[in-house]
């Protein structure tokens, strides 16, 4: 499946965030993490934060970590990060 | 994109909450399924903080009683309150603006003329002066032309010698530098007589130009001419010359001077007491606003200070804060012994030889005689100097002593 929406993306030239639930993320200095696609927030505290994505969960450690905005479409997370991962289990 | 929602979310309104509960991670998640959206999450323990819009609010509480959470309204907000605030305030408001536009009114007016430079002319005759071109308290600045207001001080008043006007803020700045005064170039032109300043014995002279009329070890009197303007040939020279010249040279002569005082034995000494009581007077332009309380001093002294209050270095504004300071004191009598006031005595004629002889001056004897009677020191004391006795004075053609060559020495003895 997820090859064929590859493919799809590739000849349609279409950005494979618009074809299938894949999540894009901006990430502006070490303040801003902007994330489209996302399925929820797991964790939420001003040190840790993990949010779902398609493939796992995206985890962003920091400083003064707050949600500016949320909504089915994103999240947008405001803070001083200090290190983002993504992890397939969360343990 | 966030600025965009952030206006939009005010346009709209919003409500500030606190949630509290176990739940708060599966609530958000929920919200947003629900298509509620939220902002500013700030995450505590077992608590948060977040905006939500007015219309989301019911279904999002209603999620928030299903996760049994417990909602808290903090603030309401939003261009609608603003409305509402703004409706229930209009005085407030209208003082915002009506102090608005006072300041932007005040600051386009000119408040401070600053005049600098200025020793002969008058301050007030130069603000008349500026106050015909445009130029006044209270003027639009916008309508100032400086340049005018400068041209036609220059030309008004023939010493200015150079003038710059320049406006900062609501200060005007005048600052000119004037010409020498005239009296002084016609005494450096024209020809005058070196005159004796005191009675004295000549102890030397030395003419540059001009012709000696007195030599050394005669007597004179003050305003005897000492070097004569007027070239008297004496048959000796090749080219004898007849002429009148500004008369130079050093002429100096011993002077003898008497001071004679009392220094008293029982003397009052002026003592503080410590006590201070300040009196302050608000000046605004030129009306003053007293504060002045009653002070229970007999005796005091009162200083001056004036602040001039300032929106930084270059906006003086024409407020002045003026501080009497005063400070009581009383007479306590002092007796003094008779060594101590042959001491103030020497010392005060000291001070008296250090403030009333020139540098140049040198001090040949100082003879002093001290007489003690019962309350009191009777000092007096004859002070010979040797000094410059030289003053330069106009040459008048006609009469005078300055035209007769002998005349002019008539006191020497």
């Amino acid at each position: 499946m997820k090859k064929i929406q590859e493919k799809i993306s590739t000849i349609t030239k279409f950005p494979m965030e618009v074809i299938s639930s894949t999540p894009k993320i901006e990430i502006t200095g070490n303040n801003y993490i902007y994330i489209e696609n996302h399925m929820g927030i797991k964790i939420l505290t001003p040190e840790l934060t993990v949010i779902r994505i398609k493939s796992g969960y995206m985890v962003a450690e920091g400083e003064k970590i707050n949600v500016a905005e949320i909504n089915k479409d994103f999240v947008y997370l405001t803070g001083i990060f200090s290190s983002f991962r993504f992890e397939k289990n969360l343990e | 994109m966030i600025y965009i929602s952030k206006v939009w979310k005010f346009i709209q309104g919003y409500v500030i909450i606190s949630i509290k509960g176990y739940n708060i991670e599966k609530l958000i998640n929920k919200a947003i399924q629900s298509e509620i959206s939220l902002y500013d999450i700030e995450k505590g323990i077992n608590s948060a903080k977040l905006t939500i819009i007015p219309a989301e609010f019911k279904n999002f509480s209603r999620l928030a009683k299903k996760y049994k959470c417990k909602i808290k309204i903090l603030n309401k907000n939003g261009l609608f309150r603003f409305m509402l605030f703004i409706r229930l305030n209009l005085l407030y408001i209208a003082g915002i603006a009506m102090s608005a536009v006072l300041i932007y009114f005040l600051t386009q007016r000119v408040w401070i003329i600053n005049i600098t430079g200025n020793s002969q002319l008058d301050k007030t005759s130069i603000l008349n002066t500026c106050s015909n071109d445009g130029l006044y308290f209270g003027c639009n600045k916008n309508l100032l032309d400086c340049k005018k207001v400068a041209e036609n001080l220059k030309i008004k008043y023939k010493n200015i010698s150079w003038i710059n006007i320049s406006l900062k803020g609501a200060a005007v700045h005048i600052k000119l530098s004037e010409g020498k005064e005239n009296t002084s170039k016609e005494v450096n032109g024209n020809p005058c007589n070196i005159v004796s300043l005191y009675d004295c014995q000549i102890a030397s002279i030395v003419t540059d130009k001009g012709t000696p009329q007195v030599k050394k070890n005669d007597i004179v009197k003050a305003g005897d001419t000492l070097i004569s303007a007027r070239l008297i040939p004496s048959g000796n020279e090749e080219n004898p010359v007849t002429d009148i010249v500004k008369a130079q040279g050093i002429v100096r002569g011993i002077v003898k001077r008497n001071i004679s005082f009392t220094i008293p034995f029982n003397t009052k000494e002026k003592q503080y007491t410590g006590k201070v009581k300040n009196q302050y007077t608000i000046k605004f332009f030129n009306k003053s606003f007293n504060l002045k309380s009653k002070i229970p001093f007999e005796q005091k002294d009162t200083y001056k200070e004036v602040v001039q209050l300032k929106i930084g270095e270059s906006c003086p504004l024409p407020i002045y804060i003026c501080k009497d300071i005063n400070k009581e004191f009383i007479y306590t009598p002092v007796k003094t012994d008779i060594n101590t006031a042959k001491k103030t005595a020497e010392k005060k004629i000291t001070e008296h030889i250090i403030e009333n002889y020139s540098i140049d001056s040198d001090i040949i004897s100082v003879n002093k005689k001290m007489q003690s009677t019962e309350n009191s020191l009777q000092v007096s004391c004859e002070i010979i100097s040797e000094e410059n006795i030289g003053k330069e004075e106009l040459y008048e053609n006609t009469g005078g002593n300055s035209s007769d060559g002998p005349k002019e020495n008539s006191n020497i003895s």
